[in-house]
């Protein structure tokens, strides 16, 4: 069944998550990377994290740059014990990971930022400030 | 007897007994004329006061000024109850005071004071919860219970209105529940003229506006406030102002900007804004330059089919939604059906699910097709496009469009069945409970339409009309509730237009005619 609740936003957020998410960008390795190889870059990943080396505390996929957690790193170990799923892992990440993303529109100019920013009108009309609270 | 105390037991005496609404078939309404007959009244006799306490201060008779003082405060209660309660106790959250107090507001809510009240004890909620207070239950359901409160008269053509649904959106922002609010406030807006008062739609006007700048969805307040029912200096301020921000037709210039700013109201905080507009340029021309643009689309030509598509994939994802348009997703669609079709990538998914051990026929380009159709979906819906159109030119999004149309419709089917249902076994609900559940249909509705297009939105509309037209007519016929039920007529009418179904055109066209 079809969600409504469910914007288009938050499934390309999902989709988006997916994709940055994929085990091989989240351990730093490319598809045809051996099971032993993934299990060692994954123990090495987690000392790494807990000892907070700034190193470790960022990867990279075809859609730009991420934070790495110790459960991200877990959770990707876990995901390429599993060879069906590994199979569908190593068709995405086919591409090569990036730095920066591509896709994305140049910055918009700081006057265009400033004058389309929020403003809190709310607390100007006399509705009130949630940040009071 | 001072007319103070006689106009102060009047006015408590109308304020009891103002409640059922009934269409004003007067020029003016009973609420203005109250008003007239309390400031003919009060007017002179607060001025006297106001001159006692004076003369008194001056002579230094202190006590005869300190009663003339007492005097003066009651009279100004019952002459100005609107700012007082605007002023003072709604800032503070006084929510019964502010209730009490408005009820008699005959000047400002001069068509439905009772109405009135309510939103004056719903902006106080908010404001008591903005203070750090738990919102209390009981306080909720004080304000509920006044809000569905059978009108004393029997002939009441509607209870709930365009006041009570505002009253109840603030409350639902009181709550916490910003989309409740924003919907409910929203709504208020559609009601026919005589069933919502204007300052309540005032009020939802410029809150859902304010809203929208709370965002910084500049181009939704241009839309607001240039379409909203009632055009206050502020609401032409904040259109204007919009407008100038997000370049939308037409462009005020600078003098037209400084002047509305000049006679709005609450010129020391609109400032900021102002300053913003005025830096923006005024003239589409001088615009043209400012356009954002994306960068180009990635080609491999010599990449596999699946490498192509991947990459022009994950180059949508990381584009803003709001860039994308039917080529790019249609090159999209396009590029997947190659590599989907493309014999290598099953030959690809054999040779390395042997390598890795996978159970047979565990992993397929099939498999890889769901998971690109749901992005495909994803994108589509983010980028607001219709899906009806972008099917022609890829299977895939073709099939995707299918499958997405009739989960889209079974959805809708359920929601109209249930509602169908329930008014057939006449189970009713509070009368800001049906609404709510029309408004939720009808967003559902707006939903599917916006991604299938007319195609869709032609058997979206088949079935709503008959599950909406009985509720609506259950709600007018036999439950008082005027004001609902013509809103959701002139709803189905203009939905029929636009789908061109003759018959039900003809229905709500002698549904609508009916009035309130």
């Amino acid at each position: 069944m079809a969600d409504s609740s469910w914007t288009g936003s938050d499934k390309r957020e999902a989709a988006r998550a997916r994709l940055a998410g994929n085990p091989f960008y989240v351990l730093g390795l490319r598809p045809d990377c051996a099971r032993a190889e993934v299990e060692r870059e994954g123990q090495k990943l987690i000392g790494m994290l807990e000892l907070e080396l700034s190193s470790a505390t960022r990867y990279r996929s075809p859609i730009g740059v991420h934070r790495r957690t110790p459960e991200l790193v877990r959770e990707a170990m876990a995901e390429l014990r599993d060879p069906n799923r590994r199979l569908l892992h190593e068709l995405w990440a086919t591409l090569e990971p990036i730095d920066e993303v591509a896709g994305e529109a140049p910055a918009a100019s700081e006057s265009e930022q400033a004058s389309l920013a929020p403003f809190p009108a709310l607390r100007a009309l006399g509705f009130g400030d949630w940040g009071r609270r | 007897m001072n007319p103070a105390i006689f106009a102060g037991v009047l006015v408590a005496l109308l304020a009891s007994s103002t409640r059922g609404k009934q269409p004003s078939r007067a020029p003016f309404s009973t609420g203005s004329v109250v008003a007239v007959l309390i400031w003919s009244i009060l007017g002179p006799a607060f001025l006297f006061e106001v001159g006692t306490v004076i003369e008194s201060l001056i002579r230094g008779e202190y006590r005869t000024a300190l009663i003339a003082l007492g005097f003066a405060v009651a009279t100004a209660i019952v002459l100005f109850p609107w700012p007082i309660a605007r002023t003072f106790l709604i800032p503070r959250g006084r929510v019964k005071a502010s209730w009490a107090i408005t009820r008699l507001s005959f000047w400002v809510w001069s068509g439905d004071v009772r109405g009135g009240a309510l939103i004056a004890a719903s902006w106080a909620a908010i404001r008591h919860a903005q203070r750090g207070h738990e919102l209390d239950p009981t306080l909720v359901a004080w304000i509920e219970r006044r809000r569905d409160a059978k009108p004393l008269s029997s002939g009441a053509r509607w209870q709930l209105g365009g006041a009570g649904i505002v009253a109840s959106g603030l409350l639902a922002e009181a709550r916490g529940d910003r989309a409740s609010a924003r919907r409910l406030l929203g709504s208020a807006l559609e009601l026919a003229a005589p069933t919502r008062p204007k300052s309540a739609v005032t009020l939802a006007a410029e809150w859902l506006c304010a809203e929208a700048m709370e965002r910084g969805a500049w181009r939704e307040v241009e839309f607001l406030a240039r379409t909203a029912p009632v055009r206050t200096r502020r609401l032409r301020l904040f259109g204007s102002i919009a407008a100038r921000l997000t370049g939308i037709a037409p462009l005020p210039g600078d003098l037209r900007l400084r002047w509305q700013w000049l006679i709005a109201p609450n010129r020391r905080v609109t400032i900021e804004l102002i300053r913003r507009a005025l830096a923006t340029p005024a003239t589409a021309s001088e615009r043209a330059s400012d356009e954002r643009r994306r960068a180009e689309p990635p080609t491999l030509p010599d990449a596999e089919p699946l490498e192509s598509a991947l990459l022009l994939h994950s180059f949508m994802l990381a584009c803003d939604p709001e860039l994308l348009d039917r080529d790019d997703l249609a090159r999209l669609g396009v590029a997947w059906d190659r590599a989907l079709e493309d014999p290598q990538l099953e030959r690809r998914l054999l040779e390395r699910g042997l390598a890795l051990g996978t159970h047979e026929r565990e992993c397929s380009p099939s498999q890889l097709a769901e998971l690109v159709r749901d992005d495909l979906l994803a994108l589509v819906r983010a980028a607001g496009l219709e899906l009806g159109s972008l099917s022609e030119s890829s299977e895939l999004l073709a099939k995707a469009a299918r499958r997405l149309h009739a989960e889209l419709l079974d959805d809708i089917e359920i929601t109209a069945n249930a509602l169908e249902a329930r008014v057939k076994a006449k189970r009713e609900l509070p009368a800001i409970d049906e609404w709510q559940t029309f408004l939720a249909l009808r967003e559902q509705y707006a939903a599917a339409v916006a991604v299938g297009g007319l195609e869709l939105r032609r058997l979206a509309f088949q079935e709503v009309h008959g599950p909406v037209c009985a509720l609506a007519v259950w709600l007018w016929n036999e439950r008082s509730e005027r004001a609902l039920g013509n809103a959701m007529f002139h709803w189905l009418l203009a939905e029929a237009v636009v789908v061109d179904d003759a018959e039900a055109v003809r229905l709500q066209e002698r549904n609508v005619d009916c009035g309130v």
